[in-house]
């Protein structure tokens, strides 16, 4: 081989060991070290972009806006591209919209970083004229705004959203998992010049906008409230106070006012005790409300009828070493218990609550609800306090037969009050209705707790003439309505300190609903620490009525102190029609198909409701209905006639009589049966003749 | 002498399928670029471009063919070539800088790169040098000092632009063609370690060129600054696997990559193609350079001999240093791969080569 073709292998080969090289090194990269290339290819190519939700809006029953979300634009800087801190900072802060002052804003602009807010979710008309600044380093973000275009309306109960929309109290708090809705991710093929190229991922990655959620809430409702609560707050120079308004049939609560508020726009302008919803959170000790709880024990047990006369004494009751006093130095002497209830008689309310003894006053108190969470989707909810009977001291019995020793919340208070007007079933109270996307439809419905039964129904009717009568003639009368029947109760209760009671500082209240007889709202007016005066039927009654009757004419619902003229015809009286109580529903479940209930309607509302259910209708009397014939919940009579038996006297009264129960139960529809078939213009045979004694009669 | 007069149709089919696959590369490697450069309506213009020059050097190639290379084995035609290149080098010199490199004469629709034109000129000058002088290439101060002389005024042209990869593969296959005329081991040994201290001395002299040394050594130390380059032809290859992402489904191209359709295509072909598609382009050169060595083992002169030596050794020892610096096997330099990049002067001077193989091929006995 000449040397020529030797150095020419060579060349060849030295040519063929560095391919050799090149090819080992691909095998090493593509091959071996595949995985860990791709894991780097795919970090730099890709990056993950989260798309933002809108959150949901908060609506009243009604559909009116509580809380919703609104187009925004956020600016931000990056201090290394702006020129000129000091410039672009004074241009800022001459914004109108912008808070900050330049001085902020230019320490911003100085800082290190890459990035600082300049100014979060401004609305767009400030956002553009930050924009005509045109100032370089200075870049805009598509944001949404909570905006609450109510303002401080229901703000304790909507809550309030930080400003990157995380719910933080209220609803959107209890609710931030359906009204915050899902991020979105997309995966973007970027390139090195980081500009997105390509946008990938559909479907499941998409982001889904918040659900809105409709309470029970109505706006109006809940604006009488507020400036009801509001006056009698400045009235008598308060402190603060709550107010609830809810639908005894349903539990739905209609209005919820706690103050002082805040505006949920600018939440941190005000005092974080502002941000407080009263009636969930905080317990107060009940005072004389509670009564309703010591009564309605002591007539289930049959320890006390109404009529039943107690010792109320000198107005002092010695329990070993301490005393229990009457409100304002009173005494009342030998009294009916339905007087006791009247006057807010503390020594007779506990002779009751002694007499139950305390397992079953405990027992009553806890079925009522007390010591327990309602449940309600409002966050921080407490449960109030109710110590265990081993607990008690030789005082705890006789305290808290009237309010005290026992810390309640305003909702669980209203609640027992509801479970009276709903004729002695418990309905547990529900401010979120329904949760609903954007197309209307329902996503979810918080479960209705199944009522429960707690007095039975007697009780609950003995009761309300007890409460009614509270009204009428006792410590409630500035509660009582022109044309409506009201049943209540007022509260004065002593604010507890360390070691006893202050000896200046109430807490006012009134818990009643309305119609008496045919319930629509439970109203609990709570006024705390007023100080012009300290009595519930002072402070807290005339705002319970003032909400009572503006809501009343607002939902349209018929006088039960009727107007006495029948000139309407039957068409337009149709217009009149009213809801039936729903206490029976509410225990049986079932819907009533025969002849409807029209005990305690007023003559248009009657028949109104008989004609809409297809009968004929002879009236008897004027004034409210006080029995029917046929009577309610029997099949409809084959000539679909009924006749009506009214009366000016709202109330079916008290027996005297000592075994007063049975026939006031008797009295709402049975009076009359013997009438059945007859034709004409007889009126009823006469009730039972101590039914027509006026109520109380026996008492002062 | 016996000649048969057909060319050697493996050694232009393997040109062709390299080219070929460099058409698809191109195209791949660019549209993106050409879109964002040019507008949406314009992916092809780097391809249209090169299929220009395609046929501008496919036809110089085929006229090379046929004309009878003793035409260029003459002197006068060897040293007038020489001149215009060394004038041309010095021109683009007097340019103004792209991307801070001279190495450019600027025409109306083409930039002139006399750098690759001078790889052909100095085969054609070494061919005919060694061919009259083989007899005497141990003889320092006759032989290799004047040929030392002028390859190092044309390397040192090339360097001051500067192109150190371009010069690099002058002076390789320089010296292959050198190695090929029988110098003898202990020259080679010699120049061999005086090259050494040069060649350290030339590396840390530019900041430029220390630092992609230093990168080449360790390319993941500086991922964002000195090494962006070498690691992104690393992910660029470690991607595509054994089998590629797939023609036009390469991501490193999207200005990860810089110059994907030039320096770089070798790692667009090895993301996109995979090893196998990475190893048909090596075999495709490794037949091609085969096929070259052939031509010259059978060649009937000395000219013949060396030029064939000299022109396969112009396209592999290119194609190799392109490949390993897409590897990280060298430190990166701006360096077309042979028939294959984007670029008019590379592909028309890589086809003169090819053209100037078949010629000769078709001489060898």
């Amino acid at each position: 081989m000449s040397t020529s073709h030797k150095r020419l292998l060579q060349i060849f080969a030295f040519l063929a060991a560095w391919a050799f090289i090149v090819v080992a090194r691909l095998v090493q990269i593509q091959i071996v070290r595949h995985d860990e290339y791709m894991v780097r290819a795919l970090r730099q190519q890709e990056r993950t972009i989260t798309l933002t939700p809108v959150r949901g809006s908060i609506m009243d029953a009604r559909g009116r806006v509580l809380a919703e979300s609104i187009s925004a634009e956020s600016v931000y800087a990056d201090p290394q591209v702006v020129a000129d801190a000091k410039a672009a900072a004074k241009a800022l802060a001459a914004v109108p919209g912008i808070d900050a002052t330049a001085k902020e804003i230019e320490e911003k602009l100085s800082s290190g970083g890459g990035f600082v807010w300049v100014a979060r979710q401004l609305p767009l008309p400030v956002a553009a004229r930050v924009r005509q600044l045109k100032i370089n380093g200075v870049y805009f973000l598509e944001e949404h705004r909570r905006s609450y275009p109510r303002g401080t309306l229901a703000a304790n109960v909507i809550g309030y959203v930080g400003v990157d929309g995380q719910g933080l109290a209220g609803i959107e708090h209890s609710f931030d998992s359906y009204v915050r809705g899902h991020a979105g991710k997309v995966t973007v093929l970027r390139d090195a010049r980081r500009g997105a190229y390509l946008v990938g991922a559909e479907g499941a990655n998409r982001p889904a906008d918040g659900k809105d959620v409709v309470l029970t809430i109505d706006s109006v409702i809940q604006f009488i409230t507020e400036r009801a609560l509001s006056r009698a707050i400045e009235k008598y120079r308060a402190s603060g106070g709550s107010a609830i308004v809810m639908d005894p049939r349903d539990g739905s609560i209609l209005a919820m006012a706690s103050l002082p508020t805040f505006d949920p726009n600018r939440f941190g302008d005000f005092p974080p005790a502002s941000w407080r919803n009263r009636n969930v959170q905080d317990m107060y000790e009940p005072g004389s409300t509670f009564k309703i709880v010591t009564a309605s024990a002591g007539l289930e047990e049959g320890v006390v009828t109404p009529s039943q006369i107690l010792d109320c004494g000198d107005g002092t009751f010695q329990i070993g070493n301490n005393f229990i006093h009457e409100h304002g130095g009173n005494h009342y002497g030998l009294i009916s218990f339905e007087e006791v209830m009247m006057h807010s008689s503390n020594i007779g309310a506990l002779q009751v609550g002694l007499a139950l003894g305390p397992q079953r006053f405990y027992d009553y108190i806890r079925r009522f609800g007390f010591g327990k969470r309602t449940g309600i989707q409002l966050p921080g909810e407490t449960a109030g306090l109710v110590r265990r009977t081993d607990k008690w001291s030789a005082l705890s019995n006789a305290e808290m037969s009237i309010g005290q020793e026992v810390g309640v919340t305003p909702l669980q208070l209203a609640r027992a009050v509801a479970t009276v007007a709903n004729g002695g079933v418990r309905v547990e109270p529900r401010i979120v209705d329904r949760v609903i996307d954007a197309e209307g439809q329902t996503v979810y419905q918080p479960q209705r707790a199944a009522p429960v039964r707690v007095i039975s129904e007697k009780t609950a009717a003995v009761l309300n003439e007890i409460l009614k009568a509270v009204v009428a003639r006792g410590t409630g009368v500035n509660a009582a309505l022109a044309d409506q029947i009201v049943a209540g109760k007022t509260g004065t209760a002593q604010v507890a300190m360390r070691g006893g009671y202050s000896p200046d500082r109430f807490i006012a209240s009134f818990a009643g609903y309305v119609p008496a007889d045919r319930p629509r709202l439970v109203i609990l007016v709570v006024v705390d620490e007023p100080r012009l005066s300290q009595y519930g039927g002072t402070v807290a009654a005339p705002a319970f009525r003032e909400i009572a009757e503006a809501t009343l004419r607002y939902l349209g619902v018929a006088p039960s102190i009727p107007a006495r003229s029948l000139a309407l015809p039957v068409a337009q009286l149709a217009a009149f029609s009213q809801e039936p109580a729903h206490s029976e529903r509410a225990v049986s479940g079932e819907v009533r198909t025969g002849v409807p209930d029209l005990r305690g309607l007023d003559a248009r509302a009657a028949i109104a409701r008989a004609t809409a259910a297809g009968l004929l209708v002879r009236a008897v009397g004027s004034g409210v209905v006080q029995s029917q014939i046929p009577i309610a919940g029997e099949a409809l009579p084959t000539d679909r006639r009924i006749v009506l038996n009214l009366s000016l006297d709202p109330a079916p009264a008290m027996s005297p009589s000592s075994t007063a129960v049975a026939p006031v139960a008797r009295l709402r529809g049975y009076a009359v049966t013997r009438l059945r078939g007859e034709r004409g213009s007889e009126t009823a045979e006469p009730r039972n003749p101590a039914t027509a004694l006026p109520a109380g009669a026996g008492g002062r | 002498m016996s000649k048969k007069l057909s060319y050697d149709t493996w050694l232009f089919g393997a040109a062709m399928l390299i080219v070929v696959i460099g058409l698809v590369m191109i195209y791949s490697a660019s549209a993106i670029i050409a879109t964002q450069k040019f507008g949406a309506g314009n992916p092809y213009y780097f391809l249209t471009r090169q299929c220009t020059w395609l046929i501008a050097g496919g036809a110089l190639m085929v006229v090379l063919m046929h004309v009878d290379f003793h035409r260029f084995a003459d002197r006068r035609f060897i040293y007038t070539v020489m001149g215009g290149v060394l004038l041309a080098l010095i021109v683009a010199l007097f340019e103004t800088p792209i991307n801070g490199t001279h190495r450019w004469i600027v025409l109306r629709h083409f930039q002139l790169q006399p750098s690759e034109f001078a790889k052909p000129v100095v085969v054609l000058f070494l061919a005919d040098y060694l061919a009259r002088r083989e007899d005497r290439i141990n003889e320092l101060t006759t032989t290799l000092l004047p040929l030392g002389s002028v390859l190092a005024l044309v390397a040192g042209l090339i360097l001051l632009e500067p192109d150190f990869g371009t010069a690099t593969t002058v002076v390789l296959v320089a010296a292959g063609m050198v190695f090929a005329a029988g110098i003898a081991w202990r020259r080679v040994a010699l120049f061999s370690l005086a090259l050494i201290p040069a060649g350290v001395a030339l590396v840390l002299g530019a900041a430029y060129r220390r630092d992609r040394l230093f990168t080449f050594l360790n390319p993941e130390a500086d991922p964002l600054g000195k090494g962006f380059q070498a690691m992104q032809s690393l992910i660029a290859v470690g991607t595509g696997g054994l089998r590629g992402l797939g023609i036009g489904n390469g991501r490193q191209k999207l200005f990860f990559l810089p110059e994907p359709h030039t320096d770089f295509i070798f790692s667009i072909i090895g993301e996109e193609l995979g090893l196998v598609g990475a190893l048909l382009l090596i075999s495709a050169f490794a037949f091609l350079a085969w096929r070259g060595f052939r031509v010259a083992r059978y060649s009937q002169e000395r000219f013949a001999f060396f030029a064939a030596i000299g022109f396969t050794l112009m396209i592999s020892v290119q194609a190799l240093i392109n490949i390993s610096v897409a590897l990280c096997l060298l430190p990166t330099k701006g360096l077309p791969l042979p028939l294959v990049s984007y670029g008019g002067s590379s592909l028309i001077a890589s086809l003169i080569a090819v053209g100037a193989l078949l010629n000769l091929s078709q001489q060898s006995s």
